[in-house]
């Protein structure tokens, strides 16, 4: 199982790139993201582990990363000062932008799914979501709306225009960019604040978030009122759901609970608990290359590769 | 809108009902407090920590949101070790440890804060991880305060910069090289880390509180570069799930 340690860095936040199987980018801060600088590293899986291709250092932590979707060198960053950063891993000596606007911690970032799209959405502590396209020097759209920080933003990988957040305010929105300013689904989706969020790859309705309270929930956003499937087992906050993009039912979840879960949606019940970390767990990601693969990150300073037995498709 | 609206009054109208619930609970608690001498003091200590409205006091907000020990982390005992802190400086000595206990046993009598149970029982689990462990998070309490006066923002908690100076890295040309990458990559880490590792969550906090350097602490001044990007020579590959 190939590991990486991002030493004297805490690892926030991980995604494989789209264009090669064989590389990821982890968003990192020094000391806890209390204090200090952030790296990015760019890593490649080989025979003997993960060998860092790029390592791009920033003035603030960074909490999370997105690989551009039209360029294979491309990725956004999302920064402590509020920035988010366009860095190209061919040049080394800087990010090519640094776009600020948002006046708080910059949560997530995230790059459309759909074809023909190419907008980063970034979410903040300053309760805004912007929505950029990367080669302009300003934002095009900023959504108000929740009343708490925004910890996490998706864009749909079916509905174009289409994203949904999760927040501290306790819901969960999604939003159309070619709509009004506001959102166009509200979610009451839990009692505590929710720190992530995730679409099914296979269907378009089909919402999935996770929460402080240790729970996750699957919404169709037609019928938001009450969930679909409700999934227990984490100990405490969960800190990061993912879909599986080779599996409709398939999802996994990171938490402050040290641990990694796999789940099946459908028979809402868990299926394996990956315990490697020894610190809350932070990042996840599903690689569309390699069907079942994930790359998860932790305070812990530790990148892990692996293909749980659950995650890959029968 | 009109959801966005309601949805944001209707959370607005708790949070302040609560905020006065807490202050109103206080000198209810403080009478039923029996026990004489110090544990009575002592009670009482307690009972005006809790009562203390963190929630509107400004000064604590923005410190909070500056120090990036992020809300999400907040149900935890990390927030009760910020809030110690804050209100040892600011307001009166409180020893977080006693009040633990305390706060405890509070809870198994009168299930009055299943909150303070649920921090204890998350710091005796998590007791394998430095961050969390009592006996750190109990050394690295101030026990005393030197109560100056001094209003300091944030806490007293900001983004502290070091003396100690990362060296800037190589004027490292392109390098798509992997062993290159790898080599600059130790070189610069090892200088930095390996002493540093070991600080925990409680030490940090503490060094930034006490306006202590932080060893190590990466300094680096990131300007972008405006080049464009390189280009792209190949094509969006099809999604699982487009197939």
């Amino acid at each position: 199982m190939p590991s990486f340690q991002t030493s004297g860095r805490h690892g926030y936040s991980v995604q494989f790139s789209p264009f090669f199987p064989h590389r990821l980018a982890c968003a990192s801060c020094q000391y806890y993201g209390i204090a200090g600088g952030g790296t990015l590293f760019v890593l490649d899986v080989a025979q003997d582990g993960l060998r860092p291709v790029q390592v791009f250092d920033f003035s603030d932590g960074l909490f999370d990363v997105t690989w551009a979707e039209n360029n294979e060198n491309i990725l956004v960053a999302a920064g402590g000062d509020g920035s988010i950063q366009v860095w190209d891993v061919l040049q080394p000596k800087g990010p090519l932008k640094i776009l600020k606007e948002h006046s708080k911690e910059v949560n997530a970032v995230n790059w459309s799914q759909t074809r023909n799209e190419n907008l980063v959405v970034s979410s903040s502590w300053d309760n805004l979501i912007k929505v950029w396209d990367v080669s302009q020097s300003q934002s095009i759209r900023t959504h108000v709306g929740h009343s708490h920080i925004v910890y996490d933003v998706v864009w749909s990988p079916q509905l174009p225009g289409t994203f949904a957040s999760a927040s501290g305010d306790r819901t969960v929105r999604v939003w159309d960019i070619r709509g009004g300013d506001s959102c166009a689904v509200l979610i009451q989706a839990h009692s505590e604040e929710i720190l992530s969020c995730d679409w099914c790859k296979y269907d378009k309705n089909q919402l999935f978030s996770g929460s402080v309270d240790g729970l996750i929930r699957g919404w169709d956003i037609r019928s938001p009122r009450l969930p679909f499937c409700e999934l227990r087992g984490h100990e405490y906050a969960i800190r990061r759901v993912r879909a599986n993009p080779f599996l409709g039912t398939s999802l996994a979840t990171t938490s402050y609970d040290f641990t990694v879960r796999t789940w099946d949606t459908s028979q809402q019940r868990m299926l394996e608990t990956i315990q490697h970390h020894t610190e809350f767990v932070y990042g996840l990601d599903f690689n569309i290359h390699v069907p079942g693969q994930i790359a998860d990150c932790a305070w812990d300073g530790v990148i892990q590769v692996y293909q749980p037995q659950s995650c890959v498709p029968p | 809108m009109a959801d966005a609206q309601t949805d944001e009054k209707a959370d607005e109208t708790q949070k302040g009902s609560s905020a006065k619930q807490a202050s109103q609970c206080a000198p209810e608690k403080s009478l039923n407090a029996s026990a004489s001498g110090d544990n009575n003091a002592l009670d009482n200590l307690f009972l005006r920590f809790e009562a203390f409205n963190f929630i509107e006091d400004q000064q604590f907000q923005a410190g909070l949101s500056k120090i990036t020990v992020r809300p999400d982390l907040n149900t935890g005992e990390d927030l009760l070790k910020i809030k110690a802190f804050y209100y040892t400086k600011n307001v009166e000595p409180f020893d977080l440890r006693a009040y633990m206990s305390w706060s405890g046993k509070q809870a198994t009598s009168s299930s009055q804060d299943s909150r303070a149970s649920k921090d204890l029982i998350r710091t005796s689990k998590s007791s394998t991880a430095p961050l969390h462990s009592a006996s750190l998070l109990d050394s690295h309490l101030p026990k005393t305060v030197q109560s100056d006066g001094s209003s300091q923002g944030d806490l007293g908690l900001k983004k502290e910069e070091s003396t100690v100076h990362e060296t800037a890295e190589s004027d490292a040309t392109v390098l798509i090289q992997v062993e290159e990458a790898e080599n600059s990559y130790n070189s610069r880490r090892s200088a930095v880390s390996d002493q540093n590792e070991e600080l925990s969550f409680a030490d940090i906090v503490e060094l930034v509180q006490s306006g202590k350097p932080i060893p190590g602490l990466a300094q680096v001044e990131v300007v972008p570069t405006n080049e464009a990007p390189t280009p792209s020579l190949i094509p969006r590959t099809k999604k699982p799930w487009e197939e």
